[in-house]
C-alpha cells in the first residue's frame, strides 16, 4: 500500500527532477539524417502518402486513449483507497467497496449516478445499524442520529446550491466530502458496534 | 419519606459497592516492540510505557467484572469481562507496557489516556474522552461522540471524533483530523521547532482553527460546511487558494483583497503570503473564514 507521506516525498522529488531538465535540447546532428533516411526508406517501399503505420491509425489511437483513461481512472482509485493508509502497513479491504473516485465529475447530472451509489452504501449501513445487531447504548444512537441530521441538513443545502448552479465542480466536491463523511461515520459505527 | 430514606439506602449500598470492586495486579512478559491489545466496555484505561520489557495491569474491576489476560512474547491481549453486557460496571485500569510496543484499546463508555508510547496507537471509543501524549510513531484514535486531545510530535496521526472535539497541541509530518460538528484546534506551537507537512482538517459543522509551522512544499487542506476557519500562517508565509460559496474571508495576512466569487456568492482568495511555497487550501461553504499571520 501506498501512502500519501511517500507519495508526496516521491512526487517533490520527481518535480525537484523536472525542474532542473532544460526547457528544450536540440537534437543530437545525427538525428536529422536518420529521419531523412527512414523516409527515403518509406518512399522505396511504396508507401502511399496517406499510409501511415497501424499506431497511428485511428482505430488504434481511439483504442489507447480509453485503456490510458482506464488506467488512470484506476489509479486514481487505488490512490484514493489508499490515501489513509498508515505508512508501512498493507491496505485491508474492511466494508463495501468504495465509491468511484472523487473529482470525475464536473456537473450535477454526472454526480447523479454517483450519488445514487452513495444513498446505495449508505441506506446498507443504516439498515445494520437498525437492525439491532448494533448493540450500541440509546444515549450513543441518539448521539449518531443528531451528527447524521448535522450532515444530511448539509447536503440538503449543497445540493438545492448545486441545482441552482449544477455546473458549479467545488459544490460537487464539497456535497462529495460530505457523503463520504456521513459514510464514514456509519461505517465507524457499525464496525464499532459490532464488536 | 422518600427523600429522607434515600441517604440512608445509599450509606447502606456503599460497603457492598466497596467490596464489589475487585483489585487486580498481573504482569506478564513482552518484547520491547511486541502487541497489546486492550479491550475495556466502561471505565478509565490509562496506558503508559516504560523501558522494561513486560506488560503490568493494576487497578480494580466493576462488580461482576473478570479481567482476562495473556499472550507470549510477541503480543498480549487483555479484556474485561463483563456479567451484564448491557449494563457493565466500570473498570479502572492502570498498564505499564513497553515504551516502543504496538498499542491497540478499544472501549465503549470510557476514558482512555496513553503517554509514553513511541510505538503505533490506536485507539477506539464510543464515547468517552482520548488523551494521548508523547511522541508515537503514529496515532489512529477515532470516537464516536468522545474528545480527542493528542499532544506531542507523532510521525503520523489520524484523528476522528463525531460530535466530540478534536485537539493536536504540536505537529507531525502527516495529520488528517475530522469531526461532524465537534471543534478542531491545532496548535503547532505547542511545538515551535516541529512544521506540518501533510494536512487535511475536515468539519461539517464544527469550527477549524490552526496555527503552527508549514514545511516549504507542504500541502495543507481545510474543508468545512458551515464551521468557521481561522487559520494562522507562520511568518514565511504560504500560496493560500481560499473558496466559500456563501461565506466571507476575512485576509488579515497580505493586503490582498478576496474577490466575490466566480458564481455570484461567496468569495474567492488566490495570493501568496510572505515567500510562499507552501500550499494552503480553504473552502466552506458558508463558514466564515479568516486568514492571519503569525508575528
Amino acid at each position: 500500500m501506498s501512502d500519501n507521506m511517500m507519495d508526496d516525498a516521491r512526487l517533490r522529488a520527481l518535480k525537484a527532477m523536472a525542474d532542473r531538465l532544460p526547457r528544450e535540447i536540440e537534437p543530437p546532428a545525427e538525428a536529422w539524417d536518420a529521419v531523412r533516411a527512414q523516409i527515403e526508406r518509406d518512399g522505396a517501399a511504396g508507401r502511399a502518402p496517406g499510409d501511415v503505420a497501424f499506431w497511428q491509425r485511428p482505430g488504434f489511437l481511439i483504442a489507447a486513449s480509453l485503456l490510458l483513461a482506464a488506467g488512470s481512472s484506476t489509479a486514481t482509485f487505488l490512490a484514493l483507497r489508499d490515501r489513509e493508509a498508515r505508512p508501512g502497513t498493507v491496505a485491508q479491504s474492511a466494508g463495501p467497496a468504495p465509491v468511484a473516485a472523487a473529482g470525475t465529475v464536473s456537473t450535477l447530472a454526472q454526480f447523479s449516478g454517483k450519488e445514487n451509489d452513495y444513498l446505495r452504501r449508505v441506506n446498507g449501513l443504516v439498515a445494520i445499524l437498525e437492525s439491532g445487531n448494533a448493540a450500541l447504548a440509546p444515549e450513543t444512537i441518539l448521539k449518531v442520529r443528531e451528527s447524521l441530521a448535522i450532515i444530511d441538513a448539509a447536503i440538503l443545502e449543497a445540493r438545492a446550491a448545486l441545482a441552482r448552479d449544477p455546473a458549479n465542480r467545488e459544490l460537487i466536491e464539497m456535497l462529495e466530502s460530505t457523503y463520504e463523511k456521513k459514510l464514514d461515520l456509519l461505517q465507524r459505527t457499525t464496525e464499532m458496534a459490532r464488536s | 419519606m422518600r427523600i429522607r430514606l434515600a441517604p440512608a439506602l445509599l450509606i447502606l449500598a456503599l460497603p457492598h459497592v466497596a467490596e464489589a470492586q475487585t483489585r487486580v495486579s498481573r504482569s506478564l512478559p513482552l518484547n520491547p516492540d511486541g502487541g497489546v491489545r486492550i479491550h475495556a466496555l466502561v471505565g478509565t484505561v490509562t496506558v503508559r510505557g516504560w523501558d522494561r520489557d513486560s506488560v503490568t495491569i493494576r487497578g480494580s474491576l466493576g462488580a461482576g467484572n473478570r479481567l482476562h489476560a495473556g499472550g507470549g512474547r510477541a503480543g498480549v491481549k487483555m479484556f474485561v469481562e463483563s456479567e451484564n453486557d448491557l449494563s457493565p460496571a466500570a473498570s479502572t485500569l492502570e498498564i505499564m507496557v513497553p515504551a516502543r510496543a504496538k498499542l491497540w484499546i478499544k472501549t465503549a463508555t470510557a476514558d482512555v489516556r496513553v503517554a509514553g508510547v513511541t510505538g503505533s496507537i490506536d485507539v477506539y471509543v464510543i464515547s468517552g474522552a482520548i488523551d494521548i501524549t508523547g511522541r508515537a510513531a503514529d496515532i489512529n484514535a477515532e470516537a464516536i461522540d468522545g474528545t480527542i486531545l493528542i499532544r506531542g510530535t507523532p510521525g503520523w496521526l489520524r484523528a476522528k471524533s463525531a460530535s466530540g472535539a478534536v485537539s493536536f497541541w504540536g505537529t507531525s509530518r502527516d495529520v488528517t483530523l475530522s469531526t461532524v460538528s465537534g471543534r478542531i484546534v491545532v496548535d503547532g506551537d505547542a511545538n515551535p521547532r516541529g512544521v506540518f507537512e501533510r494536512g487535511r482538517f475536515e468539519s461539517v459543522t464544527g469550527d477549524i482553527s490552526f496555527r503552527g509551522g508549514i514545511e516549504r512544499g507542504a500541502d495543507l487542506r481545510f474543508d468545512t460546511h458551515a464551521g468557521a476557519v481561522d487559520v494562522t500562517l507562520p511568518q514565511r508565509g504560504a500560496d493560500l487558494e481560499v473558496t466559500t460559496i456563501s461565506g466571507t474571508i476575512q485576509n488579515g495576512a497580505s493586503p490582498a483583497r478576496p474577490l466575490a466569487g466566480r458564481y455570484g456568492r461567496g468569495a474567492e482568495l488566490k495570493t501568496t503570503v510572505g515567500d510562499g511555497g507552501a500550499g494552503v487550501s480553504i473552502r466552506t461553504f458558508r463558514g466564515a473564514i479568516n486568514i492571519r499571520r503569525a508575528k
